[in-house]
This record gives structure tokens, C-alpha cells and sequence, in this order.
């Protein structure tokens, strides 16, 4: 592609034409062609398109043709749009012909026609045209006058304004509008203001007034600000409207200088309004009468000059907003003023919320630090560092904060030795989420351990060594997994500090790839192990040799044989649940041959009939089923539970038809896969979800978890696919009698091996005056954003069914309860996961029951 | 929940993104007035809410609606359709949202613009009407929130322009891009000279065509059911075929889409670089049509490139195969370089750059370029402080025309050279011809 330019540019701008050998000219060939297929008798549809070719090309030898088509119903308009856009003047006489054939719309569409062509020639025939008040052309004759506005087109159009029929008032002043506006657009200001004086007085409909009155306001240079400030006081909500956008607009040396005097005459209302739109104008002037209206006076005004201040101020609106934050005068100022010191440009911002901190009271120090954060104050990450040692523990919180997010890869040693330092639970968790964030800014992502990695071998300490085991363990899963960092955790292993090798472990087994399976393995052989240990590292085995097994992840790793492994290590009854629950995806003739046991295992045996009826649609399919035919058919009999026993007894007897393997697994899927998109509950059964059966069942056609005897510990049902963006319906009904009765519903969580049994991620809260807001379990452990107290009162039905309807779209998180949003809420936290399972919760320690039902789900791109 | 900690710390995605400071942009923050201080005849109206009307609410409008009516400071009054099942069915939606019977339906907009009591409305009908519909708010006093393409011709978006800049409306075109952060953050990244001296940009369109043929004629249904004439409104006539109005499958036709396709599109990814080039009072001098793509020529040199293909991690497409241009990034992407550095994004909220180092200033969260709710809430602010919102009538009118004359380079199979002052071709009149269409009698702007 070659570009001519500085030719072209050179031919734009001297306003010559460039020399375009295809530059296009009307085409009397083409012309003839046409207008020829437009008059025949073929179909409407080509010669409606010979017309429309015609708009591009048509010579004057088309205008006969065109014009004998003009009356056509359906093809006139065709016509017309051709003879609109040429040039030649016999188009214009054609259509000026046409006035005086035609009727009704036709003759309303010639009139338009020549109005646009400004048809001066046509000013006669239109002005008679206007003054006939029964013609439906009058109207649209005004129109077209006004935009031919010759003299003696204006002086119709004026006096039919001024003594005209009283329906064709509006249009006349529409029209006169129409001159004025030319009038004005080609540097005519006083011919302009004579009409716009004239229609903004008149008694026609208010938006021409309207207009009129912006039109006075800007084309009188003497009076236009007077009127203006008039029109500010009217007592007419359109004069104020219209008054406030030419204020955007007008020119002059004393308009800013006049309004801010104006100020104190207005109304509090009108006053906010007038400070919004002096900002607007960017000029100086406006920023002490803000300044002074920030700091004290009518409420109302305040908040806008403390929001103004966020766009326009300077260093010495500093001291205002940090008063303004420290005053008692209202939250919603000290909320605004914050707003405002975040966004203002001032250079001496950083320095003087530094400067300020020691002197104010602690919750202002903290937000103050905050607005440090959302400044991404970078000058200021020493002292923010500094902070993070402070006597005060909200202080040294607050300062973590900031930190994530102002701090730099270059400050992650000094950021990380705070870190090893914090005192309390609360600052650890803040402080290892700002080395996360921090290391998350590292531009290459296989390096962001390297600091931490390099601290975690220089340390000596097993308390600093174990500590720094947790944002290793972040920044890894950040990155996907890391072989370097795996190594050292592995060798961690071998510490010889308990601590140590235990933080190791859980960091191991919390691996985002399946890497550490075989190590974690390893682990279940040793003969010092604890209880502790075996615990972790088998549970992560079996997660992570389950994630590849179902498909999850693609590794080399031999799933099988990991199995085997994690099976011979398994002792209690919750070792057995785990890899029962494995096995399940398991779909290999081996793991049929491991489930077997524990088909006659009380502890576990419906949990085992499950799993063997999960991975029997794949095995009644292979060369050998008899195996597990025989075991299908044996659980059909002997399980506790009635719907696996009606399950495997349709398994067995639909593998049972030999030799059509293709039409048992047909049939299987139909009947045990999980329900299909979108449909998350069959009605019937579990299947699909993933939960204690002791805890979670089918009642009646909804799930039923927990029980009023009593419920131990937080319980969940999930589902086993990742969701990210979704749509998800449900509806709930909780009832409690002692406790703490809650539940809710999880997303975008995971499973968690410590606590025990707990998930992380979002949670819609269910219970009394928590519905309907959004928890972040076992996370930030705070409800990340609520709806009103009375708003949740007001909508939430206790004891009865309640519509629950969560939505998430990337960061966003919308939360409505029976119809009424409660919750829209956007993810800042770069950390945290916008994937992962969805599931259903009953709380610990309390007695109560809770149950879903109507569920849909619509996965969004 | 895990624990007992109830803390009362609401944070709505607004306020949050009105904290951001660092997504850049000059006015990104417009400033808003605390109450409605207007009033439809007079008086601060009771309630103190913007009285929203639709006309003409589909699957896009109802989007764009939904957003509307979930803010507390509106209250949707009234909805037309020249399609009895669409009048019904918005009206239910809001009376569903309000718990009572206040949605009045109207078949002909001027009925409904002819109501005082109504402050803004949401234009939403197919192309055709977006125009004619926005003036004649306008005439009625309304502010005006219009779809994109705003115009489908070149003379529709000046006409339109110049009455909503002399009836002092707010008038907001449907170009949301400009109220979505990573659009924004791109924008700001080449006004700002983070990537040097910017030389080009690129904008995605769709495959460019048009279709000039007609559906088989149908039977007319009655006017209540479906009022064909005014469906077409100030389009050609042609025969009722029902799949025009009940499937909405005019886009792509001559009479009814704009620009061989090229708005659909074009009409945000142009704007976008018309705004990260500063040149919101412009637009580009020459246009060369080459294949599916046409480059364009800015009077401060910068080259423009509206392409459908070869977008980050787009799929190369099979020969033949129409391919939407989809990268990585999402749809509707937009590319700038410079001779530092260029971005990429798209609808997907992702941000593709070089060098690495300019990501330093950007937050991962975003939202999806489709979601028009920060554009919306611009619009009401405006409503009420009288500013002039992001994609005012003026930035609508630049980025509009630039894609009309890009589309009518295609149509035409030839370079065209544009003079940005009189809006007009330069040395080519088959080109002038096509900045106007009539419209049908008798409907005129």
C-alpha cells in the first residue's frame, strides 16, 4: 500500500483537486441503461434498485424518466432520492414542476426535496404553498423555506410566525430557528439574536424556546451573560437546564468572574449545579470561590466542591480535604473529600498525607493510608514501609494494604522481611498478600519467586523458613507451578525442623500441577510420619492424581499407579472416603479391582457402590465386564442406599446385553451422567455433585444438607466443573432452631484442606441478615460488599423459599435476592481466582437444614 | 459464611471505578450534581427521577435498558413499538421492575414524545430510525440516548449533530467503549505519547457487504400487530416480509444498515482511535479500499487501517469463509502503535502490549466492552449536571463520518479523498451523491 500523502494532504489543504484518474463522473451510458429498467415492466424489486444505481450516476437525460415516476406509491420516493441528490438544474426544475401535479405525501416529499436543495427558484411556489393552510405541504413548506432563507423566503417565514394561521405557529418559529441557527454558524451574531429574541418570548412549545434561548445567550456578546444568569434563577426547570449548557459554552472575558458572584444568590441546588459546570470550562478563577464552598456552608454544596476538588485542585486544596475528612461534620463528606484527595493531580499530594498522618486520629490515619494505595503513591512506599512496623496494629494492617498495591518488585526483600516480622495473624495475612501482589508485578512470570525463593534458602530460622513457605506457595500457584521452587520445598521436606517440614507438606500438597504426587507419596512410606502428615499429604496425592485422572490436567504421570500407592497407605474411615471418592474417576479395570474391598467396608460402602456406579458406564463397555457386572449386580442387592441400589441394577443389566456396549453406554449416560447443561439438579438424585451423602441428600425433589439434630462442622456440596462467567438460579429455604443457622452458596471457590472439610472463595450468604450479600470464605473471612440492612430485611422471606440469582462476568459480581439486586460488586484483588466450583453450604455448629431447588444455569462467554 | 464478622462495608462497582485514577483519559471523572435540580414544566419533579421512555427496545436496547433501570434515580414511564409483542413485553419487564401497571405502550413515537412529563428516551430501534428518531426528541425537549450507527448516512449524523448541538439536549451514541476501562486505558496510553510517536492504528470491522435484494412479499398484518409503514419509517418502501421485523434480520441490507456493515463495528473501534489519536474534531482526508480493508489517511499523518482479520490469536480463516474478527482480546478490537510501542484490546477486557513495561499502570480488573452500565450512568449524570458526556453529539458526528466515507471508498471500489471542514469529497461526485438518501415521504429531518 503506497501512500501519496504529502501530495494529497498538499491538494486537500489548498483546497485543489487532486489529480484521480478514477475520480467518478455521472455516466450517461449507465444513465440510459437504467432509467430504462426503472421505466419497464419488470419486477418492483429491479427497478427499485435501477434507482437507487441511478442516486450514484444519474445524468440530466434520467430526469424525464424520473420525473413521470415521482406520483409512483411505492417507487416515487425511489425517484425523488435520485433527483434530490443531483446537481443539474433540471432536477431542481423538475421537482419544482412537481409542486404543482402532485398531492398528499408525494407533494409533502418534492416539497422536502427542494428544501434541501435550497432551491432558491422554488421560494414562489412555497411561500404560496405555506400560506394554504389545508395543504398537508404547508408545514413542510416552512421547513424548506427556512433553509433557503433568501430574503424574501425569511420574510414568509416571519410573518406567518408573527400573523400566520395558529397551527402552523410552531413550524413558522421552527423554520425562523432554522435561519437564525445559518445565521449564527456563518459569524452573523445580530441577525441571529433578532430571531432567537423574538421565538424565545413567543408563545410556541418550550423546547423551541429552549433553543431560542441558548441561541440569545451565545450570539449577544453585551447581554448574553446577563440573560444567562437570568435564566439560572428562573423558576422554569428547562430555562436552568438549557441555561447550564450554554454556560459550558459562552464566551468572554467575565463570564467565570460573574457566575462565582453570582454563586451565593442561587440556591443550594443551583449552586452545585453552576460549580459542576464552571469545572467544565477549565478556566482559572473558579478554584478559591470552589475552595472556599468546599470548607464550610449548605451541605449540598459542599459535597460537589469537595468532588470538584478532586478535578481541579490545587496544593492549597489540600488542608481543605483533609479537614474535611477529619471534621465530624458527616460521613458522606469525609467519603467524597477522600474520593477527591485520591484522584487530585497536586503534585505535594503524597508528601502532605504523609505529613498529616502523625497529627490525626487513628481510623482517619488508616484511611488516609488507603488513599496512599489508590494513589499508587510510589514516593511514598518508604514511609508505607515504615508504617508496616507501626506500634499501632490497624496502622501496620492499613500499611500492607497500601503497600500491595504501591509497592515494586524492587521493594520485595525489604517487603518480605516485614513481612517474616508481623506480630499478629491478622498483618501476616495482609502483609504475605502484598509480597503476592507484589511479586505478581515481577514483568516475567517465571521469575516472580525469585526473591522469595532466594530468602527462603538464605534463611536460617525455621520460623522464617516455615513463614515464607506460604507466599511461596501463592506465587506458584500465580504461576502455574514452578520446578525450581519445587525442589527447594521438596528438600524442605527433610528440615530438620518440625515446622518446617510440615509447612512444606501443605505447601506441596497445594500445588497447582500434579508435580509433587510422587513426593507426597514418598512421604505415606516414611516410618516417622505423624497423623498431621499423612493426613496432608495423602489428601494431596489423591487431589492431585484425581485431577489428572479426570482429565483435568495433562501430566506423565502414572495415574495408576499413584492409586495403587495412596490406596495402600489408606487407613481411617476419612482416608477411605478420599480415595473411594478418587477412584470415581478412575475409569481403568484396576480401579474397579481396588473399589472392591470397600464394597463390603461398612465405613464406606455406599460411597464405594457410588463411585463403581460413576466408572461403570466406561468399564461395561470394555472387553471384559464381567467383573463389574458381578459387582453391580451384588451392590444392587446389598447397598443401604435405595437409589445407588436402582442404579447399579440398571447399570448391570443394561451392560448385561452383550455385544452392544455402544447401546449400554448410550443408555448408561442417558441415566447416570450428571444432568445436562444448564439442568445442575436431575430431581432425583446427587449425581453430578460431590458432597458428604451423610450429610447432602434427595428429598421430595429438592437437596436437603444438614439436620436439625445438629451440624458439626461446615459442610458442602459441589459441583465438579470449574465455572468462570455464569448465570447461576436457585432457590433456598433455610430453617434453624439453635446455633449459628447460616449456609449459602459458593463460587468461584475451591476446596481447601485446612480448615478441614472447608472451601474458599465467594459465598451468597444464607441466613437471617446475611442473605443476599457476598462472603468471601476462608479468604478475606469478611464480606467483601453488603446490601442495605434494611433493603435485606425487606426482601428476605426466613424460614420460607427465597429466589437467590448470582452473576458473575469477569471481575464483576452481582448478587440479587427475589428479584432485587443486593449486591454488584467488582473484584480489585488481581489474586483472586474468577474460576472455580460452585457449591452449596450448611453451616457448622448450629441445628438446621437447609434446601435447594429450581436451579438453572447459563455459562456466559 | 465461615465466621461471624458482619461488617458494613457495601462497595458498589461504581464507586469503585470512580476511585480508579489511573485508567487516564481526560475527563474520565465526569462530576456529578447532587439531586435532579430540573424538572419537566416548571417544578423539580416530585420524585426527583430522569422519566425514561424506549422506543424501539430489542435484545441490544433491552441490555442497554436493563442497565438504565436498575439505577434509582430513574423511572422507566413508557415504551414504543411498532411491534405489538415488543410493546408488550418491555412493559411487563418494567412493570415486573416497579411491581405495578406504570409502563404505558405506544405504537407511534410521536405520541409518546408528545408527553411533558417525559425527561430522556432510550433510541434503540433498528438503524433506519436512530436519526430521525433522536431529532424528533430532540424537537419534543428530550435528551437522547441513541444506539449506534447514530446516522446512516453521512448528511443523517450532520443533521443530527447540528440539532442536538443548537436544541441544547444531551445527547449520548451508544459508542460505550469510551466508559470501559481497558478502551480507555489503550486510548490514554497513545494520546498520552506512552507509545511514542503514534503512526498507526488499526480498527476491526466486520466483513464489509451489501445486500440490495428483497424478501418475498407477505400479506400486511393489521397495524396493531405490526405497523409495517412505520417500521420503515424513512427507508425506501418495499414489500412486508414478517422475518424483517420478527427475526430483525434487516441488518446487512442496503436500505436499512449503514456503511456495507461497516458501523456495526466500525462505529466503536473508529471511534476509539478517532479519541487515542486526539482527533475528535476531525477525521481522515484519504481512504483506500484494498480487499476486505480499508486504510485511512489522518491530516497529521497517522495511518488508519479498518480491518476485519489478522487480529492477536485470531484464527486464520479458511478461503471463502466469512471470519468475525475475534482475537484473543475478544470482538470489536482496536490496535495502536507507535514507534515506542503499541496496545491491543478488545471486548474481552484484555490488554495486549509492548514493551511490558507499560502494563505498570494498568489494573487487571475490567469489565466487557459490550457492557454499556458506566456509559449509561455518564448519561444520566449528564441529564442532570447538563455536561457533555463522552460520546456527545460532536464525537459521534467525527467518528461516524470517517466510517461513512471508509464505507463509501469500498462500495465504490476506489480511493476517495475526504476535506474534513465541508464534510465533503474532494473531485468525486459519485461519492457526494452517496452522502445523502431521501427519506420516504413523509418523514424529514
Amino acid at each position: 500500500m503506497k501512500y501519496p500523502v504529502l501530495r494529497v494532504l498538499f491538494a486537500v489543504l489548498t483546497g485543489a483537486a487532486p489529480c484521480v484518474a478514477s475520480a467518478a463522473s455521472p455516466d450517461p451510458v449507465k444513465t440510459r441503461q437504467l432509467i430504462a429498467t426503472a421505466q419497464s415492466d419488470t419486477g418492483l424489486a429491479e427497478r427499485a434498485r435501477a434507482l437507487q444505481q441511478l442516486a450514484l450516476v444519474a445524468t440530466r437525460d434520467a430526469v424525464p424518466g424520473l420525473t413521470r415516476l415521482l406520483a409512483d406509491e411505492k417507487l416515487g420516493q425511489y425517484a425523488r432520492d435520485v433527483l434530490e441528490a443531483m446537481p443539474d438544474a433540471e432536477a431542481g426544475d423538475a421537482l419544482r414542476t412537481a409542486l404543482g401535479q402532485l398531492q398528499g405525501k408525494a407533494l409533502v416529499g418534492v416539497v422536502n426535496s427542494l428544501g434541501l436543495r435550497r432551491d432558491v427558484k422554488a421560494v414562489d411556489a412555497l411561500v404560496k404553498l405555506s400560506g394554504d393552510t389545508t395543504s398537508v405541504a404547508a408545514a413542510p413548506a416552512l421547513l424548506a423555506l427556512g433553509r433557503i432563507a433568501t430574503p424574501e423566503a425569511v420574510r414568509a417565514v416571519e410573518s406567518t410566525f408573527a400573523q400566520g394561521a395558529a397551527e402552523l405557529r410552531a413550524t413558522a418559529a421552527e423554520a425562523w430557528l432554522l435561519v437564525a441557527n445559518r445565521f449564527f454558524d456563518e459569524a452573523k451574531p445580530a441577525p441571529a439574536l433578532v430571531i432567537f429574541e423574538k421565538v424565545r418570548r413567543a408563545d410556541v412549545p418550550a423546547a423551541l424556546r429552549v433553543a431560542a434561548t441558548r441561541g440569545a445567550i451565545l450570539a449577544d456578546a453585551s447581554g448574553g451573560l446577563a440573560l444567562l444568569i437570568g435564566q439560572l434563577r428562573s423558576i422554569d426547570g428547562e430555562m436552568r437546564d438549557v441555561a447550564l449548557m450554554a454556560l459550558r459554552d459562552i464566551r468572554g472575558p467575565n463570564v467565570t468572574a460573574s457566575l462565582v458572584a453570582e454563586l451565593d444568590r442561587l440556591a443550594p441546588a443551583m449552586q452545585a449545579a453552576v460549580i459542576v459546570a464552571l469545572v467544565d470550562r477549565s478556566e482559572t478563577g473558579v478554584l478559591s470561590a470552589v475552595e472556599s464552598r468546599a470548607s464550610k456552608g449548605d451541605p449540598e454544596v459542599r459535597v460537589t466542591a469537595l468532588r470538584a476538588l478532586g478535578r481541579i485542585g490545587r496544593a492549597s486544596s489540600l488542608p481543605i480535604l483533609v479537614e474535611a475528612i477529619r471534621a465530624p461534620a458527616g460521613a458522606s463528606l469525609a467519603d467524597v473529600a477522600l474520593g477527591s484527595l485520591a484522584r487530585i493531580s497536586a503534585a505535594e499530594t503524597n508528601a502532605f498525607i504523609l505529613k498529616t498522618l502523625p497529627s490525626v486520629a487513628p481510623p482517619i490515619r488508616i484511611r488516609l493510608i488507603g488513599v496512599l494505595g489508590e494513589r499508587r503513591a510510589e514516593d511514598a512506599v518508604s514511609p508505607l514501609l515504615q508504617l508496616a512496623e507501626d506500634t499501632d496494629g490497624e496502622t501496620r494492617q492499613a500499611a500492607f494494604r497500601a503497600l500491595g498495591l504501591v509497592a515494586g518488585p524492587g521493594d520485595l526483600p525489604r517487603l518480605i522481611s516485614l513481612a517474616l516480622g508481623a506480630r499478629d495473624d491478622a498483618t501476616k495475612t495482609l502483609a504475605d498478600r502484598a509480597v503476592v501482589t507484589t511479586s505478581l508485578k515481577v514483568l516475567d512470570p517465571a521469575r516472580r519467586a525469585d526473591v522469595a525463593l532466594q530468602a527462603f534458602r538464605d534463611a536460617k530460622d525455621p520460623a522464617t523458613r516455615s513463614a515464607l513457605l506460604r507466599p511461596l506457595g501463592a506465587m506458584v500457584r500465580s504461576m502455574g507451578g514452578s520446578h525450581e521452587v519445587f525442589f527447594a520445598v521438596r528438600a524442605a521436606l527433610k528440615d530438620a525442623d518440625e515446622g518446617v517440614r510440615q509447612a512444606a507438606l501443605r505447601c506441596l500438597s497445594d500445588w497447582p500441577d500434579a508435580t509433587p504426587t510422587t513426593t507426597l507419596l514418598e512421604v505415606l512410606k516414611q516410618k516417622d510420619v505423624s497423623a498431621a502428615q499423612r493426613d496432608v499429604a495423602l489428601s494431596g496425592a489423591i487431589r492431585l492424581a484425581r485431577n489428572v485422572a479426570a482429565g483435568r490436567e495433562r501430566s506423565p504421570l502414572n495415574v495408576l499407579d499413584c492409586f495403587v500407592q495412596a490406596n495402600r497407605a489408606v487407613r481411617t474411615r476419612e482416608e477411605k472416603l478420599m480415595i473411594v471418592s478418587g477412584l470415581g474417576n478412575l475409569k481403568r479395570p484396576e480401579a474397579v479391582a481396588m473399589l472392591e474391598p470397600y464394597l463390603g467396608d461398612p465405613e464406606v460402602q455406599t460411597e464405594a457402590a457410588l463411585a463403581l456406579v460413576q466408572i461403570a458406564p466406561s468399564q461395561l463397555a470394555a472387553k471384559n465386564p464381567g467383573q463389574i457386572k458381578a459387582l453391580l449386580q451384588k451392590v444392587a442387592v446389598t447397598d443401604k442406599d435405595e437409589v445407588v441400589r436402582a442404579k447399579a441394577a440398571r447399570l448391570a443389566k443394561g451392560g448385561g446385553e452383550e455385544g452392544k456396549a455402544a447401546k449400554g453406554k448410550a443408555g448408561a449416560a442417558a441415566r447416570s451422567a450428571p444432568p445436562a447443561a444448564g439442568m445442575l439438579f436431575n430431581g432425583k438424585d446427587l449425581a453430578g455433585w460431590d458432597g458428604d451423602p451423610g450429610v447432602w441428600r434427595v428429598r421430595d425433589g429438592v437437596i436437603v444438607g444438614g439436620s436439625l439434630l445438629g451440624n458439626p462442622r461446615n459442610e458442602f456440596l459441589a459441583l465438579a466443573k470449574h465455572y468462570k462467567n455464569f448465570m447461576l438460579k436457585l432457590e433456598y429455604k433455610l430453617v434453624g432452631t439453635e446455633g449459628f443457622v447460616n449456609g449459602g452458596v459458593q463460587f468461584r471457590s475451591v476446596r481447601i484442606a485446612q480448615p478441614p472439610n472447608e472451601m474458599s472463595g465467594y459465598q451468597a450468604d444464607i441466613g437471617a441478615g446475611h442473605s443476599g450479600c457476598l462472603y468471601d470464605e476462608s479468604r478475606r473471612k469478611k464480606f467483601v460488599a453488603r446490601g442495605t440492612d434494611d433493603q435485606i430485611k425487606r426482601l428476605e422471606k426466613p424460614g420460607d423459599w427465597n429466589r437467590y440469582e448470582i452473576r458473575c462476568d469477569g471481575p464483576r459480581v452481582e448478587i440479587l435476592l427475589n428479584g432485587e439486586k443486593t449486591v454488584s460488586y467488582i473484584e480489585d484483588d488481581a489474586t483472586v481466582s474468577l474460576e472455580g466450583l460452585i457449591a452449596l453450604q450448611i453451616h457448622g455448629n448450629c441445628k438446621a437444614e437447609i434446601a435447594f431447588r429450581n436451579f438453572a444455569l447459563k455459562e456466559l462467554p | 459464611m465461615h465466621a461471624k464478622k458482619p461488617q458494613n462495608r457495601s462497595s458498589t462497582r461504581r464507586a469503585f471505578l470512580k476511585q480508579s485514577v489511573v485508567t487516564g483519559g481526560a475527563a474520565l471523572f465526569p462530576l456529578i450534581v447532587p439531586a435532579h435540580v430540573l424538572g419537566r414544566g416548571g417544578g423539580v419533579a416530585p420524585s426527583n427521577r430522569i422519566a425514561l421512555a424506549g422506543i424501539g427496545i430489542g435484545p441490544r436496547g433491552g441490555k442497554v435498558l436493563e442497565t438504565m433501570i436498575a439505577e434509582s434515580d430513574v423511572r422507566y414511564v413508557a415504551t414504543c413499538d411498532v411491534q405489538a409483542s415488543m410493546r408488550a413485553s418491555v412493559k411487563a419487564m418494567a412493570d415486573a421492575h416497579y411491581g405495578d401497571k406504570g409502563c404505558a405502550t405506544y405504537r407511534d413515537l410521536r405520541e409518546l414524545l408528545a408527553r411533558p412529563d417525559i425527561d430522556a428516551v432510550l433510541i434503540a430501534t433498528g438503524d433506519r430510525w436512530h436519526t430521525l428518531g433522536s431529532i424528533l426528541a430532540a424537537k419534543a425537549g428530550k435528551d437522547v440516548y441513541s444506539e449506534k450507527p447514530c446516522g446512516i448516512t453521512i448528511g443523517q449524523c450532520q443533521a443530527l449533530s447540528d440539532m442536538m448541538r443548537r436544541s441544547g439536549r444531551v445527547f449520548q451514541a451508544g459508542t460505550q467503549r469510551r466508559n470501559v476501562p481497558n478502551f480507555q486505558f489503550a486510548a490514554h496510553l497513545a494520546r498520552s505519547g506512552k507509545l511514542g510517536r503514534l503512526h498507526t492504528m488499526h480498527a476491526s470491522i466486520y466483513k464489509l457487504e451489501c445486500n440490495y435484494s428483497w424478501l418475498p412479499a407477505e400479506p400486511e398484518p393489521a397495524k396493531d400487530v405490526i405497523d409495517w409503514d412505520m417500521w420503515l419509517g424513512p427507508s425506501p418502501w418495499r414489500p412486508f416480509n414478517r422475518s424483517y421485523v420478527v427475526d430483525r434480520r434487516w441488518r446487512g441490507y442496503y436500505d436499512f444498515d449503514s456503511g456495507a456493515k461497516l458501523l456495526d463495528w466500525g462505529a466503536h473501534t473508529v471511534d476509539i482511535c478517532q479519541w487515542a489519536n486526539n482527533a475528535d474534531d476531525t477525521m481522515p482526508v484519504e481512504y483506500e479500499p484494498d480487499g476486505g480493508t480499508v486504510y485511512a489517511r489522518y491530516p497529521n499523518g497517522v495511518k488508519l487501517v479498518m480491518r476485519p482479520e489478522g487480529w492477536i490469536g485470531q484464527a486464520p480463516s479458511a478461503p471463502g469463509a466469512s471470519n468475525l474478527p475475534v482475537g484473543s482480546t475478544g470482538t470489536c478490537p482496536v490496535r495502536f502503535e507507535g514507534d515506542e510501542g503499541w496496545v491491543e484490546t478488545g471486548d474481552n477486557g484484555t490488554v495486549e502490549l509492548y514493551p511490558a513495561s507499560l502494563r505498570a499502570e494498568w489494573r487487571a480488573y475490567t469489565m466487557r466492552g459490550t457492557d454499556p452500565s458506566q456509559h449509561t450512568r455518564e448519561f444520566l449524570d449528564c441529564v442532570k449536571s447538563r455536561a457533555l458526556p463522552a460520546a456527545n453529539y460532536n464525537v459521534m458526528r467525527h467518528s461516524h463520518i470517517a466510517c461513512h466515507a471508509a464505507a463509501i471508498a469500498w462500495m465504490l471500489g476506489r480511493k476517495v479523498y475526504f476535506d474534513p471542514a465541508k464534510e465533503a469529497f474532494v473531485g468525486d461526485e459519485e461519492a457526494n451523491r452517496m452522502r445523502s438518501r431521501a427519506m420516504r415521504e413523509p418523514w424529514h429531518v
